[in-house]
């Protein structure tokens, strides 16, 4: 792993005192936390201890649940997300997400691909042709699909296939920062180190915020990680620190496996 | 038995007579609903058994293509098949959109805020109301004031507003029943709440909607009281025009028949009467099953490739 050792890293994501409340629960409890550029981010904690629905805040997904309610603030890219004037769907534009499970379109994968640039680009014709196989390549499905992948549904693809299409229909819309809700849960070994894999290749150019259960996973892919619980921020840092060597008593017992 | 805890349970003598008690209890339960399910299926049986036996010698190709003669006492039931299919298809076209968007409506907007709530309330009150309801609310609506006469055009209004509260509530239940995860998915791809509804939940939610929409129209169409003062008629010597003007003549058709011709007693002669139940039933029969063809088609293409 890289030395980081810019003095002022440049933020993808700032979100400052955030609380987050759902009709009978307070999700987040002031959490503040900033997300670097470029790198891979991941959260980590309990069930329940909130990542997830943090996670839900960056795009405002969390919208669509009746009775949540978010004060503080979360800056994504420089603009505070929720001011009044936020286009929800420009936002949605810069920031993509993978759920925990896969969830393609019951239409053909080239469809399902060719939706997000379609309705936001109007890319159309052989443009649109050379971005979906685009995508599907970045999403290391290229080879897998091509002989029939404009007819072929993406609900015929396996759980693994799905899950990469997912990730290729989100990088089509050509997102700055990606969101990942355990993308490789319900997936098996090898599907798991292509996703991963892909989210090394990622980073750079994208910025990743990825929640996970699997600690090995999270200390081989990101460069920060982050550790929740009971809806509050515990310790957060580059991963070398918070798996070898982290400040709070909480977050060693998580990483060594003592509880959680 | 591997013990866990001090707690005294049965020895192996008492549960085996337990496991007997609840084997017999299995076997009563069991022949219970078999012999519930036969009686049930008995019955459906004897019905279609009569109707077929008492029908079937009247039906032939004459029967079916041409017209009554000699005072409705003999020939054949054409116009009523006609009339029929006339007040299915406008009834169709009628509730098709209107359902559809009624649904998107409720299931998408109205959702389950009180005022939705409120709305499916009503619409399912509309829903149980009984068919003759409709009809004399057709004529006093539609055919006296509107004045649009005793119609097809007043039927199809009629038998439209008797089927729409069922259809709506089908599209509801098949549009909520889109997995929320697609809906997720496309929010996160940020595409409109117009655009969601229409790339992604409309097309899922269509195999059930259109398939509840030509099965309650179908069901509807076969209504007698719904049509029986807006757009029946018994006995006419006029012809149904072929142009725009036949929405304003009355139609003969199957169930005002049925009902008419049983009513006057005698006129029409049993076996027509058997035969014309039968036409009945196969038509609702095949339009049902055009629905499931239809439904497990459209399933087909949008679940594999």
């Amino acid at each position: 792993m890289e030395i980081i050792s810019q003095l002022k890293i440049d933020n993808a994501v700032h979100v400052k005192d955030v609380h987050l409340h759902y009709a009978d629960k307070h999700a987040l409890k002031g959490v503040s936390l900033d997300i670097p550029k470029g790198k891979v981010t991941t959260l980590i904690g309990p069930s329940g201890c909130g990542k997830s629905s943090l996670l839900r805040c960056l795009n405002r997904l969390n919208d669509r649940i009746v009775g949540a309610k978010v004060e503080g603030t979360v800056e994504v890219l420089g603009e505070d997300i929720y001011s009044r004037k936020t286009d929800l769907l420009a936002l949605r534009r810069k920031v993509g997400m993978v759920f925990q499970k896969a969830n393609p379109f019951p239409m053909s994968i080239y469809d399902n691909i060719a939706l997000g640039p379609k309705m936001h680009y109007g890319v159309k014709g052989s443009d649109l042709d050379q971005l979906v196989e685009e995508a599907l390549d970045h999403a290391a499905l290229w080879d897998e699909v091509k002989d029939d992948y404009k007819k072929k549904s993406g609900l015929a693809l396996s759980g693994g296939q799905q899950q990469r299409l997912c990730i290729a229909r989100m990088l089509a819309v050509q997102p700055e920062i990606i969101l990942m809700d355990e993308p490789c849960s319900a997936l098996d070994p090898i599907s798991t180190a292509k996703i991963e894999e892909l989210v090394r290749k990622l980073a750079g150019e994208h910025t990743l915020v990825v929640v996970t259960h699997n600690l090995p996973q999270a200390e081989r892919i990101s460069d920060y990680t982050a550790f929740f619980m009971f809806g509050e921020l515990v310790e957060h840092g580059t991963s070398l620190d918070m798996f070898v060597n982290p400040v709070q008593q909480s977050t060693q017992d998580y990483v060594t496996g003592r509880f959680g | 038995m591997a013990t866990i805890s001090s707690v005294q349970l049965p020895n192996s003598d008492e549960l085996v007579s337990r496991d007997s008690i609840r084997q017999r209890a299995s076997l009563v339960k069991q022949s219970v609903l078999v012999t519930v399910g036969l009686g049930t299926s008995l019955a459906i049986l004897v019905l279609i058994g009569v109707i077929l036996v008492k029908g079937i010698p009247a039906i032939n190709w004459e029967f079916l293509s041409s017209p009554p003669v000699e005072g409705m006492s003999a020939g054949g039931i054409w116009p009523m098949i006609r009339g029929s299919l006339l007040l299915m298809l406008g009834t169709l076209a009628i509730v098709l959109p209107l359902g559809i968007l009624s649904g998107i409506f409720l299931a998408e907007y109205a959702g389950h805020s009180r005022f939705g709530n409120v709305v499916r309330g009503c619409v399912m009150a509309l829903a149980g109301t009984p068919s003759i309801i409709y009809g004399l609310f057709g004529l006093a609506v539609f055919v006296l004031t509107l004045k649009m006469g005793i119609s097809l055009l007043a039927g199809w209004l009629t038998v439209s507003l008797f089927a729409l509260p069922m259809i709506v509530l089908t599209a509801d239940t098949a549009i909520r029943a889109v997995p929320d995860s697609l809906v997720d998915a496309s929010m996160a791809l940020g595409l409109s709440r117009w655009q969601t509804i229409w790339k992604v939940v409309l097309p899922n939610a269509l195999p059930g909607i259109i398939s509840g929409i030509v099965l309650t129209t179908g069901r509807a169409a076969g209504e007698a009281p719904p049509i029986l003062f807006t757009a029946g008629i018994y006995y006419s010597t006029a012809k149904l025009s072929n142009d725009w003007s036949a929405l304003k003549q009355p139609v003969a058709n199957l169930p005002y028949h049925l009902a008419e011709g049983y009513r006057q007693g005698g006129v029409i002669p049993e076996k027509i009467i058997w035969g014309t139940c039968l036409t009945l039933m196969g038509m609702v029969l095949l339009i049902n099953l055009g629905a499931i063809l239809l439904r497990s088609r459209m399933r087909w293409k949008s679940s594999l490739s």
